[in-house]
């Protein structure tokens, strides 16, 4: 079976893991009369099921704290979750592993093996989604952006990843704890701009000439809990405690748009075969959708509802995603 | 006079309860001798009510009906008055009386003027100046026959009146009457009146042309006067070296003024992106305030609300307006924070006009300095008026500046606005985990407000001390309007070099209008009534 690999960037905790929970658990509602499936294999369907009730039980408080804990990760300690997408009823046409990437590896503290392995991980991926969090770059003007969300590692990282790049990528940015600010079209507009300038470097590199065709950027902010809001930080011991609140007392686990990447991932892809591509991982692709060409009318079905409003934006890269 | 006085310390007891009455008191006919009188008709002398009596008035039908009113004022006898008689002598002639009686009753034993007339006419005489007493005055002499106390004194009357010219008592005329016979005394009354009549008006008209007379040689006094006081302050000398000294000074003072004060908008502007430590201490202390003292209530409370409200939504409410006003209040500490920096701004700038000479023009300091300037300088210069006026009105309080601003972060205290309604099952710890998180996020929302306030006050600071120095240094014209102050207040601003008295010209100038005044109130025409 062809693998796509995506990896994931961002510090621990910041909630990847219920990024993917919630891709999976509301993949069927939200892919509405689409004729897809997401399977997770075995070790991650644990995992994410571990997640899925640990958030539940997160639920049965009216607050929690929700804070960074820095996992000095090995690669060995690499976390992988491996989905298979295809037809419903059928066997998986096409594997999608996520590499979760933590952030140990982009210390500065890195040997050059270990940054050579960052880049090999990068290069080989077709998409990088950068999980953001979301407080820490709007709360108290960002002043904990760049400790938590670390932009100008991630930016360094890219910057030998994307050396000379051999085909188009995609990057999607994902915004997650954003429930607070995707309330209204005005503090979504004011969440996509802070990402904007809370990420002006990587955005500036993604278009450079040598980048610019190459690389599709999307903003996907996610609310993979959908029912519970940033309240607060308070300080203790002069740490950061980020305090998150239920809308309601009885509101429940309700993920929105946790499905909006994978779209645009297939998006992409599609699109990346309609252009004859043929570079790496991309000759693969053009075998898939030539094979199935039921399983392409359900990808292409699927990709066109991607959102770019509210929050959700293509920055560069239209044509990389432009599929009717 | 000591006598007198000793007479009412001594019989104070008896008239004291007078004094604490109101006045004027009106008495019966059969009173009036008790308050005016010392002896009784039969001599006792046990009346001291007079004491407290200031005035008497005495109304009652008149039977001459034809004569018109008639007022007769009796005076107290000369020797036997009381405090402060004599001067009211003189002022009821001066102002109240056509006519003056001199009333006497010659011994019948030997008679002679003696001081004591010559001296209440004198005093009389002197009463009003402008027309003499002897155009309105009679000497009486009450002549008493062999039946009264006295006996019959008609020789010595007859003597009197022969020998008072003598005295130089001049009266329009000497009458011998017994008084004690109405009909006679009537007769008296009756050739009074009858002159009075014939001679009112000349002796008024001849009384406005003695009065119009003195007003001009008053008004005339006071032109001459004036005209000294013109040359008082003697004449400014504006030697060669005046101006060209002013001059130098002035753009020494000019320099100094200009490099002080770009010299404090530098350092505002290189601090206006800073934060204000003032208000960031005030601040802190405000939101530890706010964390400690939250005001909100614990379950058992919630419970009672509920009972005495009739629900929970009630009792919700309510204590979300309640938790609200008790937040908001602990915020007006930051006024304090606030306005001490702005004071610290202010005080700065006064500093660099005072070392320029500017703080011998009032004795006050820091801001009040900078209000005094304003109120000071003339309409005349209008740029530096404005500049002064900008800086010394503006305050920077908590109202002004920050509660509106943080007002939006307290929404979610507000029923309306809240972002956490009531479930439909609600209960007090649901009520209470509300208040605390809607409190909590508050205090949060205000704290990250108010964190980007801090720069506000340095802001502020220097756009108006930047507005003042537009005003006052670069505006065109403003140095014209330094030059013109400076000019007129040289003397204040350079004592040294130029002359104490004689130069200074805001003295001169305010003596100058002073007298102005006096001779416009004390032209010809006003004093003019007589045509």
């Amino acid at each position: 079976m062809h693998e796509l690999k995506i990896t994931m960037l961002g510090p621990s905790g910041v909630g990847k893991t219920s990024l993917l929970t919630a891709m999976y658990e509301q993949f069927e509602s939200n892919i509405g009369k689409t004729n897809l499936q997401l399977t997770p294999d075995e070790e991650s369907s644990a995992i994410l099921q571990e997640r899925l009730i640990e958030l539940k039980t997160l639920l049965e408080s009216f607050e929690s704290t929700g804070g960074i804990e820095g996992t000095e990760g090995e690669p060995e300690d690499l976390k992988f979750f491996v989905f298979g997408l295809g037809k419903k009823g059928e066997k998986p046409s096409v594997q999608i592993k996520f590499q979760d990437y933590p952030g140990g590896y982009h210390a500065a503290k890195a040997t050059p093996e270990k940054r050579q392995f960052v880049k090999n991980l990068m290069t080989e991926c077709v998409a990088i989604l950068i999980a953001v969090d979301a407080p820490a770059l709007m709360e108290q003007n960002g002043k904990w952006h760049d400790v938590f969300n670390r932009p100008q590692q991630i930016t360094d990282l890219f910057k030998t990843a994307y050396e000379n790049l051999d085909s188009p990528r995609l990057v999607i940015f994902a915004p997650v704890k954003c429930e607070k600010y995707l309330q209204d079209e005005t503090s979504a507009k004011e969440l996509l701009q802070r990402l904007r300038e809370g990420y002006t470097n990587l955005l500036d590199l993604f278009n450079s000439s040598a980048l610019l065709s190459k690389v599709a950027v999307v903003f996907t902010p996610v609310q993979t809990v959908g029912s519970v809001v940033f309240s607060r930080i308070e300080m203790n011991s002069n740490a950061p405690h980020f305090h998150f609140r239920k809308t309601t007392h009885f509101a429940e686990y309700n993920p929105k748009d946790s499905e909006q990447p994978l779209r645009y991932l297939l998006r992409f892809l599609l699109k990346l075969h309609l252009d004859q591509r043929s570079q790496g991982f991309i000759g693969l692709l053009r075998n898939l959708f030539r094979r199935d060409s039921h399983f392409k009318v359900a990808v292409n079905q699927f990709a066109v509802g991607c959102k770019t409003n509210n929050g959700f934006a293509m920055l560069q890269g239209e044509d990389l995603l432009k599929v009717n | 006079m000591y006598e007198h006085l000793a007479k009412y310390h001594t019989h104070i007891s008896k008239y004291r309860h007078l004094l604490r009455e109101a006045s004027p008191r009106r008495i019966l006919r059969d009173e009036i001798r008790e308050y005016v009188a010392q002896d009784t008709p039969d001599g006792q002398r046990i009346f001291f009510n007079y004491l407290a009596v200031r005035q008497v008035k005495i109304v009652c039908d008149f039977p001459n009906a034809d004569v018109g009113q008639i007022a007769l004022v009796d005076m107290p006898g000369l020797g036997d008055t009381g405090v402060g008689d004599a001067d009211r002598l003189m002022k009821t002639l001066g102002q109240d009386v056509d006519a003056v009686l001199f009333v006497r009753m010659p011994k019948s034993s030997g008679d002679y003027w003696a001081d004591v007339d010559v001296r209440l006419y004198d005093t009389a005489h002197a009463a009003l100046v402008e027309l003499p007493i002897a155009l309105w005055s009679f000497m009486v002499l009450n002549q008493t026959d062999s039946n009264s106390k006295n006996g019959d004194n008609f020789n010595n009357c007859q003597d009197l009146a022969g020998d008072i010219a003598n005295k130089h008592i001049q009266v329009k005329e000497c009458i011998t009457a017994n008084c004690a016979h109405p009909q006679e005394a009537n007769k008296v009354l009756d050739r009074v009146l009858d002159y009075l009549t014939t001679s009112i008006t000349n002796l008024d008209r001849e009384y406005a042309a003695s009065c119009q007379e003195r007003l001009l040689q008053l008004q005339n006094e006071v032109n001459v006067e004036l005209e000294k006081s013109r040359q008082v302050l003697g004449k400014v000398t504006q030697t060669d070296s005046w101006f060209p000294l002013f001059e130098q000074l002035f753009e020494q003072t000019w320099n100094n003024l200009t490099s002080g004060l770009e010299g404090l908008l530098r350092y505002l502007k290189e601090r206006r992106n800073s934060h204000n430590l003032d208000l960031k201490q005030q601040v802190k202390a405000a939101i530890q305030a706010c964390r400690k003292d939250t005001g909100i209530p614990n379950l058992e409370q919630i419970e009672k609300r509920r009972d005495r409200v009739g629900g929970y939504p009630n009792a919700y409410y309510e204590y979300l307006h309640e938790i609200r006003a008790h937040l908001s209040q602990h915020f007006l500490l930051l006024d304090e924070g606030l306005k001490r920096s702005w004071l610290y701004v202010k005080s700065q700038l006064a500093n660099i006009l005072i070392e320029q000479g500017l703080g011998e023009l009032t004795d006050t300091r820091g801001c009040q300095f900078l209000n005094d300037i304003a109120n000071q300088l003339p309409e005349s210069l209008p740029k530096l008026k404005l500049g002064f006026q900008i800086v010394s009105e503006f305050d920077m309080s908590y109202r002004e500046l920050i509660q509106h601003r943080i007002r939006k972060q307290l929404d979610g205290l507000t029923p309306d606005e809240t972002p956490l309604q009531i479930s439909s099952c609600p209960s007090a710890t649901e009520i209470l985990a509300n208040l605390k998180t809607l409190h909590a996020e508050a205090v949060y929302g205000c704290e990250t407000a108010l964190e980007n306030l801090l720069c506000e006050p340095s802001q502020a600071a220097f756009a108006i001390v930047e507005e003042f120095v537009d005003r006052v240094l670069r505006a065109e014209g403003a140095k014209t309007e330094w030059r013109i102050l400076l000019e007129e207040v040289r003397s204040f601003v350079w004592q040294d070099e130029f002359e104490e008295l004689g130069d200074r010209t805001r003295l001169r100038k305010d003596w100058f209008d002073s007298i102005d005044k006096v001779a416009t109130a004390n032209q010809l025409n006003f004093m003019q009534f007589l045509n």
